[in-house]
């Protein structure tokens, strides 16, 4: 394997060295096509060719779509403001290829290519370019992040693997959060949203100047995803008759921004907070009540110096805190208490950017991750405690050139990852880019590797609580598998999912308003991360498994056809189409039933006196493993956005989530997704 | 799976190993040294009042620019315009602009920009800027990045106000804005 590795390694540094051509600032020294070099003064460049040049894009920010090596969606500012969304997960269930199950008003899967299944830790959600998973089981709760609507910029979704080298595990792709600069911001926003089921969002935005290169801005707000004890089951009301609980949270948050500028170094701070209390009442026959409090910290730091070598450093440094306590009662008493769990992650990511080389961005780094997940559960028949840690050293490289007369861009770029608990593991990745008809026809080819490991709640402890009661608590990565005697078997239990996915997608910019991407994936999934039994405790007269999250021999093949269509009509009119097609088997034939096979959007907006935006969304049935009996139907919604501007100052947005009341479930059990209608009050002073 | 890796490196290998040839016409460049060309064409197409009567230098003040930019503004000084030797001058907080005939405002600028303005008017200065929505805030030239390409905005009100002719051949690159009336074309 080492040897493998190094020298794979030693091949593509080699030949990305290789690669670099010898170049001058501005005169470069050319081929004239008969094979003589010649010197191009780019002093004597006419003003029409230098407005056809392209600004060299040394970092991994802000490309063109057409040179982009992932298969891209992006959500602008705009379309946040004017849509029907209220919550993020609502903005990204348009997204084409990507699954969005709303559980419950506080609990929501969104993966790409259908990884959305309890797999979220797949899928890698960064604020500013810091990673704000969640630490113990790596996924993500979007209502407790500490960033309202108002704060984002845009938001870009990366399906699949891509060529992102921000991470090797992200298997399912990247939802990058981008927050507004200081400078763009209101001095003082307000914003009052209301509607159906006590829903509620508020916010009080602001921003200032400190100095000539200082800028501060802040927001405070408060959430409440639907008032307690609406729609309250019977069976809620018996169990627990003063605790008004159907499926409820109230969030309250404060985040910040802090942007510094000064020549050529930039600095930006992102943080912020939540405490979160929420509660839960599953469906009708469901006598438990789930009842926790979370708090939730984001802090990230980005700085960014220009060398006078036209090269480029960054500098990443963030910190990630959840602590969450659950109670559960049931029964008129307690059935449990206290199951306290806390998880901290540390990130930090050294890049050097070589830009002085012409036609290549070459990107170095270095990656540094400390993990680190306790729990507690003392009020049970065995206290279980864990506290464990993880912590990565990765390096990673990356070179995006030319060739071929500029008709092909390829991005190449490997990681080498070693995790403590896991084997090191080296991810190489190819993309190209190929420009049938510069400016309008783009094929995307791209192969690339990946892997996950296990989060720390992967497994399931079974224990008793307040006996007769009994279940299974989320629980620590297993170390180990063994069999009832203790002893370790051999080869079984820890490592990583690996994954080799290819990518072949199609860009059409047919005009300047129209884009039509289509795209097929191909991902072959082996060492399933699945659930084996590494011991079972006596209950009476029958055994209970404890389940570790470990690999298993199983392998899986996602496969999927993307479709996407947005255009802008006139100067009043744009709409967007997308459809994913998507299926999977199992190594065993069994077909893969944990996401929807087919998903369909489509969208219009209109802008005229008010601004209307309309849209509807078509999901069939998926099936979940844990519940095989009970399949979460086909279903649709439309939701509509009507809003203005007055007077640059006031905004006003009357908006429906569900417009015709189809009520349906996302998933199997848990909330029943009902209409939401919201007036929405924004006003900058 | 180490076979696959082993595979995709040696098709980087081989890919990279297909050499590429550069040509005139499909080069970028560094955002700097590019912002700096189009200031070069700014300043061939524009034309100064009183230009030859007071000076053999054509200078190019600049504030709140980055290193990259002053490094890249270099060359600039071997070159002519009009006959004039082009010269950068780095403008810092109490120095005199009166012998500036151009003023580039780099992007550490931009919460001064309404501070200067008002500094270099009725000077027969050039206001150029790489700051979002300079040309709106009473600047002349907005230089700014769409797809990652270099594009103009010119306050044609605030050129002309300052006596100072820019050619058809600028404009016809540039988007055009009139205070009164707004963007129009």
């Amino acid at each position: 394997m080492s040897k493998r590795f190094a020298f794979c390694l030693l091949l593509l540094i080699s030949c990305l060295t290789l690669q670099m051509p010898v170049c001058a600032e501005i005169i470069l020294n050319e081929s004239d096509g008969k094979g003589e070099k010649r010197a191009i003064d780019y002093f004597d460049l006419p003003l029409s060719d230098l407005m056809k040049m392209q600004v060299k894009s040394p970092s991994r920010r802000h490309q063109d779509l057409s040179h982009s090596p992932s298969a891209i969606s992006v959500i602008t500012r705009d379309e946040i403001l004017k849509s029907p969304a209220h919550t993020i997960p609502e903005l990204l269930q348009y997204v084409v290829g990507l699954d969005t199950f709303i559980k419950t008003y506080t609990d929501m899967d969104v993966a790409a290519r259908g990884r959305a299944h309890d797999d979220t830790s797949r899928m890698l959600v960064m604020i500013d370019d810091q990673v704000v998973n969640v630490v113990p089981f790596g996924g993500m709760q979007w209502p407790t992040l500490p960033l309202t609507l108002d704060d984002i910029d845009r938001i870009e979704i990366l399906r699949g693997v891509g060529i992102g080298v921000y991470t090797a595990t992200s298997l399912a792709g990247i939802i990058q959060i981008y927050t507004i600069p200081v400078e763009k911001r209101d001095s003082l926003k307000m914003s009052l949203s209301y509607g159906e089921g006590g829903t509620s969002h508020n916010s009080l935005q602001f921003a200032k100047p400190l100095s000539e290169n200082w800028g501060f801005a802040g927001t405070l707000h408060y959430v409440q995803t639907e008032r307690k004890g609406d729609k309250e089951t019977s069976e809620a009301t018996a169990v627990a008759p003063n605790w008004k609980i159907k499926d409820w949270a109230s969030i309250k948050g404060v985040n910040f921004r802090a942007d510094y500028q000064s020549g050529d170094f930039d600095y930006h701070a992102y943080g912020g907070m939540t405490t979160d209390q929420e509660g839960y009442n599953a469906s009708p026959g469901d006598h438990a009540i789930d009842r926790s409090e979370k708090e939730t910290l984001v802090f990230s730091n980005w700085l960014h110096q220009d060398l006078a070598n036209s090269d480029v450093i960054n500098l990443r440094l963030g910190y990630r805190e959840l602590w969450q306590r659950n109670e559960r009662f049931d029964n008129n008493q307690y059935v449990f208490k206290y199951k306290v769990e806390k998880g901290d992650g540390l990130d930090i990511d050294l890049q050097y950017n070589i830009s002085r080389f012409n036609q290549h961005s070459l990107m170095l780094g270095l990656n540094y991750v400390y993990l680190k997940a306790s729990r507690e559960i003392n009020n049970i028949s065995e206290p279980y405690v864990y506290d464990e840690s993880d912590i990565l050293h990765a390096l990673y490289i990356q070179d995006q050139f030319f060739i071929l007369d500029n008709k092909i861009q390829l991005t190449l770029g490997g990681r080498y990852d070693k995790w403590d608990n896991l084997d090191r593991e080296f991810t190489p990745r190819l993309v190209a880019n190929i420009f049938l008809i510069p400016g309008e026809l783009t094929l995307r080819v791209a192969s690339t590797t990946s892997f996950a490991q296990q989060t720390f709640d992967g497994g399931y402890y079974f224990a008793e609580f307040g006996p007769p009661n009994t279940g299974w608590f989320k629980g620590s990565t297993i170390t180990a598998t063994t069999n009832n005697s203790g002893e370790v078997i051999e080869g079984a239990g820890r490592g990583s999912e690996k994954m080799i996915a290819h990518e072949l997608g199609l860009r059409w910019q047919p005009t300047p308003d129209t884009m039509v991407t289509t795209e097929y994936y191909y991902n072959k999934v082996s060492d399933v991360l699945g659930l084996v039994v590494y011991d079972t405790v006596p209950v009476g007269d029958i055994e209970i498994p404890n389940l570790g999250a470990a690999t298993t021999d199983q392998e899986h093949i996602y496969q999927g056809v993307e479709l996407e269509i947005q255009t802008k009509v006139s100067d009043n009119v744009s709409g967007f189409f997308n459809y994913t097609y998507q299926w999977g088997d199992d190594s065993s034939g069994n077909t893969l039933e944990f996401f929807p096979e087919n998903k369909a959007s489509a969208g219009v907006r209109y802008f005229n006196y008010f601004d209307f935006d309309i849209r509807a969304r078509y999901v069939s049935e998926v099936t979940y493993s844990e519940v095989p009996s009970v399949p979460a139907d086909s279903y649709s919604s439309v939701d509509i956005a009507i809003s203005k501007l007055f007077a640059n100052q006031l905004f006003a947005k009357l908006s429906a989530i569900n417009l015709m009341d189809n009520q349906h479930y996302e998933y199997p059990i848990y909330t029943q997704i009902t209409r939401k209608a919201m007036l929405t009050i924004k006003y900058s002073f | 799976m180490y076979r696959t890796r082993l595979f995709f490196s040696c098709t980087i290998l081989l890919i990279s190993s297909m050499s590429n040839v550069l040509h005139a016409d499909q080069l970028t460049l560094d955002e700097q040294n590019l912002k700096v060309l189009f200031l070069l064409n700014i300043v061939r197409f524009s034309e100064w009042p009183v230009l030859e009567q007071v000076t053999t230098n054509l200078n190019i003040c600049h504030r709140d620019t980055s290193t990259s930019f002053k490094r890249a503004l270099k060359p600039l000084e071997q070159k002519t315009v009009h006959g004039f030797n082009l010269r950068g001058i780095t403008i810092d907080q109490n120095d005199d602009i009166n012998d500036c005939h151009v003023l580039y405002i780099g992007s550490s600028g931009k919460l001064k920009v309404a501070e200067y303005l008002p500094q270099v008017s009725d000077n027969n200065i050039l206001t150029v800027s790489e700051i979002g929505g300079f040309a709106s805030r009473g600047g002349m030239v907005e230089l700014y990045k769409e797809k990652q390409q270099i594009k103009l905005i010119i306050n044609m009100d605030a050129v002309r106000k300052e006596n100072i002719k820019l050619s058809s051949k600028l404009l016809k690159f540039s988007t055009v804005l009139r205070e009164e009336e707004g963007i129009v074309k």
